[in-house]
């Protein structure tokens, strides 16, 4: 008798500790309007007042990637705070608003993702915007059309986030694709008109594919051939053996498509081993001087190349550069960084966003989500700060990114710093 | 006695009370409050299934999340290939427990430390797995579905109707671990984490518990990602992530050890924490998840199906000690040797 006494208040007191838990979490959202007005032509959508507009971004804020997805959320309240500060962003339809930042945390995980834009529709939100990482967006992309809740500038590398923008109107990525990226090299390459062989070490999925087949396009009609693919799974411990059979070939160039810092450094050594000295490219998110360059002693190659779209961090010529001046002190000021060594070319990429966002404001007639796709489609070969020299901003296409091509750079050794080659 | 009335009158009254405030849920609450009550639901029937092997039979797994993302993965090659969802439902709890009694088979004859080690190879073998069969399982970016849509003779929107689905399984896999959980198996499985030489010398078998033990979590860890497809219509190589192991292991310690309330509790925990934390500081999340891990533990070490214990403490008139202490059969497997061990070491005066 006492023991079920004993058990049935316990129960009681953990059915009301469960009950205010649930309602703490979600009362917030559970009053707000869950994506109503979002029927025929309202006279605007929720998020937007005539004062303010509130958007939000869900991207990974701890976990595996909680570093880039962290800076590309600094890069972008940077922008708007200083944005803020001089009065706000004078919109289409005549009216000045202020843009308030709602953070997200995904950790990169796709449940997180689509619980993260549910939150966002409930609670209000004008637009994901921002967001970092391709399965957590690619998760979220059914119920963008669900919702009718705007993903854009969505900083994926995969194609399938802006591959087609009709079936689903309602998101658009931001930074070139893996296929962009390779495309951009395959063409550097021909335009060198030489006839020169390529080795490429290839990583066994869809990003190691993107590059190699964006990189066959590239080099299309060339006197450029492909001498051998090894390819390597991302969990191999070496890739000595594929190494081995790449450098067989003798190859002139040596394509690394592999995105692991780790590997990477591993293949230019056994290169180096094995006596086979090619020009040497790097993919842009594994070619830095700390983790790449100094561990894989790549001064032992006649030249090293890799891909870039936005102005180097630390890159000497452009620490006197008007827009990477304001963007550091942007950063410092609103998105308290502490450092600009810590930074991460991410950051950047966030702040590009909020300039390209900025603009599709300006463009927008009226205050509807729509109007915003619109405008955002509407924006066709304008600049961005932190661009590099001759790249330019397309949202026009609803087949690809806004940013499809990069520019390759050389490692200037001298110097220490990639430069743009002519 | 009046006393005792009451609370059996309450009991009575809220398990109703429970079920007709989830069968009204979706047209009295948003989509997003609905949508994270189904999401509770599902990691709820993980973390039971992981307290199956870990709470009621002392051995610790990290292999959960393996079967969770084996059954969203069977959903999704299901779902591709189109299955009727029946045999996807099928398929996605039996193919996890067939691969769970595969590997308990020979895991089951190691103990303790040893049997977790094991356990860790299975998420860590499904991320190159899954990467090495892009052709089924999506590769590096998944494998979006679309699927489970309200039939229109019931005219309910689609998320509504994924929310039944969900709470419906997921409470009749609650009720079907209740029972299993309450009696001989309990007991079983409960001598067993206690001492498998003495659990051998009672005629219980320590080597089949835990084999039967651990294929029953992975079943529920594959009905778990049914759900999860069910919910989330997304599945990558993410969800092998290590760290999602780990979550799943803490969310269960501290909703309760053998309990099935604990793994409700779990399942809550897991999901609306980082809600809430993020509602602080979306950018400090795993700074203050961790701290309030931490202090949940140190409040209530029991976990949180004990928080009762601590509303006893600060009453007026406590019971007496040994009438609130744990029973023999809730305190974890370090206690226990400890409190057996510690009469021996005791010097006499």
């Amino acid at each position: 008798m006492e023991s079920s006494l004993k058990k049935n208040k316990g129960m009681v007191t953990i059915a009301f500790a469960m009950s205010a838990l649930v309602a703490a979490a979600l009362g917030g959202c559970a009053s707000a309007q869950d994506g109503a007005p979002a029927g025929d032509s309202p006279a605007s959508d929720p998020g937007i007042t005539d004062t303010k507009v509130t958007i939000g971004s869900s991207t990974p804020l701890s976990g595996p990637v909680a570093l880039p997805g962290s800076q590309a959320l600094a890069g972008l309240t940077a922008y708007f705070g200083a944005v803020n500060d001089d009065g706000g962003v004078k919109f289409g339809d005549g009216k000045t608003r202020t843009v308030e930042i709602k953070s997200y945390d995904d950790a990169w995980d796709p449940a997180k993702a689509v619980s993260n834009f549910r939150q966002m529709a409930a609670e209000g939100v004008f637009a994901d915007v921002g967001s970092l990482g391709s399965g957590n967006n690619i998760a979220t992309m059914p119920l963008a059309n669900e919702l009718k809740l705007p993903n854009i500038f969505v900083q994926a590398t995969n194609d399938k986030v802006s591959a087609n923008q009709k079936e689903n109107p309602w998101v658009i990525g931001f930074v070139p694709t893996q296929r962009n990226e390779g495309e951009s090299i395959g063409k550097f390459i021909a335009s060198l008109g030489e006839a020169v062989t390529v080795a490429i070490l290839q990583q066994n999925d869809e990003t190691g594919l993107g590059y190699v087949e964006g990189f066959k396009k590239g080099i299309e009609g060339s006197k450029v051939k492909i001498a051998e693919v090894a390819t390597f799974g991302p969990t191999d411990p070496t890739v000595d053996a594929q190494m081995g059979k790449l450098a067989a070939t003798k190859a002139d160039f040596f394509f690394n498509a592999n995105t692991l810092p780790t590997l990477t450094p591993a293949a230019l050594l056994q290169a180096q081993q094995l006596g086979w000295l090619p020009k040497v490219i790097l993919v842009s998110v594994a070619q830095s001087k700390r983790d790449v360059l100094g561990p894989g002693n790549a001064k032992a190659f006649p030249s090293v190349y890799t891909a870039a779209f936005s102005k180097g961090l630390d890159d000497s010529q452009y620490a006197n550069d008007k827009d990477m001046k304001t963007f550091k002190a942007d950063m410092k000021k609103y998105a308290s960084a502490q450092d600009n060594e810590s930074m991460i070319p991410q950051a950047a990429w966030g702040y590009m966003v909020g300039a390209a966002l900025e603009a599709a404001f300006e463009k927008m007639k009226t205050p509807t989500r729509a109007a915003m796709m619109e405008a955002i489609h509407s924006l066709a070969g304008i600049d961005l700060p932190l661009l590099l020299p001759g790249m330019k901003f397309d949202a026009s296409s609803l087949t690809a990114a806004p940013l499809q091509s990069m520019v390759v750079a050389k490692y200037d050794f001298k110097a220490d710093r990639y430069v743009v080659t002519k | 006695m009046t006393k005792l009335a009451r609370f059996r009158k309450l009991k009575r009254l809220y398990i109703p009370a429970f079920v007709v405030l989830l069968a009204i849920s979706p047209f009295v609450f948003a989509s997003y409050v609905n949508f994270q009550i189904a999401m509770i639901a599902v990691f709820a029937v993980a973390i039971l299934g992981l307290n199956i092997i870990t709470g009621y039979t002392g051995q610790v797994s990290l292999a959960q999340t393996a079967f969770v993302g084996l059954g969203a993965y069977t959903v999704a090659f299901g779902v591709n290939h189109g299955w009727p969802v029946i045999v996807t439902f099928v398929a996605a709890a039996l193919l996890p427990a067939l691969v769970g009694f595969l590997v308990a088979l020979p895991a089951a004859r190691l103990r303790g430390h040893s049997f977790a080690i094991v356990s860790i190879a299975l998420p860590i073998v499904g991320i190159p797995l899954a990467l090495r069969f892009p052709d089924i399982t999506g590769g590096a970016f998944g494998s979006s579905i679309s699927w489970m849509n309200a039939p229109t003779w019931m005219h309910l929107a689609n998320d509504d109707f994924r929310f039944y689905v969900v709470i419906i399984i997921a409470t009749v896999f609650f009720l079907l671990a209740k029972n299993l959980m309450t009696g001989r198996f309990q007991r079983n499985f409960a001598v067993v984490r206690e001492d498998e030489l003495v659990a051998a010398a009672m005629g219980v078998s320590p080597y089949r518990h835990k084999v039967l033990a651990f294929t029953i979590a992975s079943m529920y860890g594959g009905i778990a990602g049914f759900l999860y497809m069910t919910l989330v219509q997304f599945v990558s190589p993410a969800i092998f992530g290590f760290s999602l192991a780990l979550q799943l292991l803490a969310a269960m310690i501290i909703g309760g050890r053998a309990s099935i309330l604990g793994s409700l509790l779990g399942g809550a925990l897991y999901v609306l924490l980082p809600v809430l934390i993020g509602q602080v500081d979306a950018t400090q999340t795993t700074l203050l998840y961790g701290a309030v891990l931490l202090v949940i533990l140190l409040v209530v070490p029991g976990g949180l199906v004990r928080i009762g214990d601590l509303f006893n403490r600060f009453r007026r008139n406590p019971p007496k000690d040994q009438e609130w202490a744990a029973p023999v059969i809730d305190t974890s497997p370090s206690e226990s040797s400890q409190a057996a061990v510690a009469p021996l070491s005791v010097p006499k005066p």
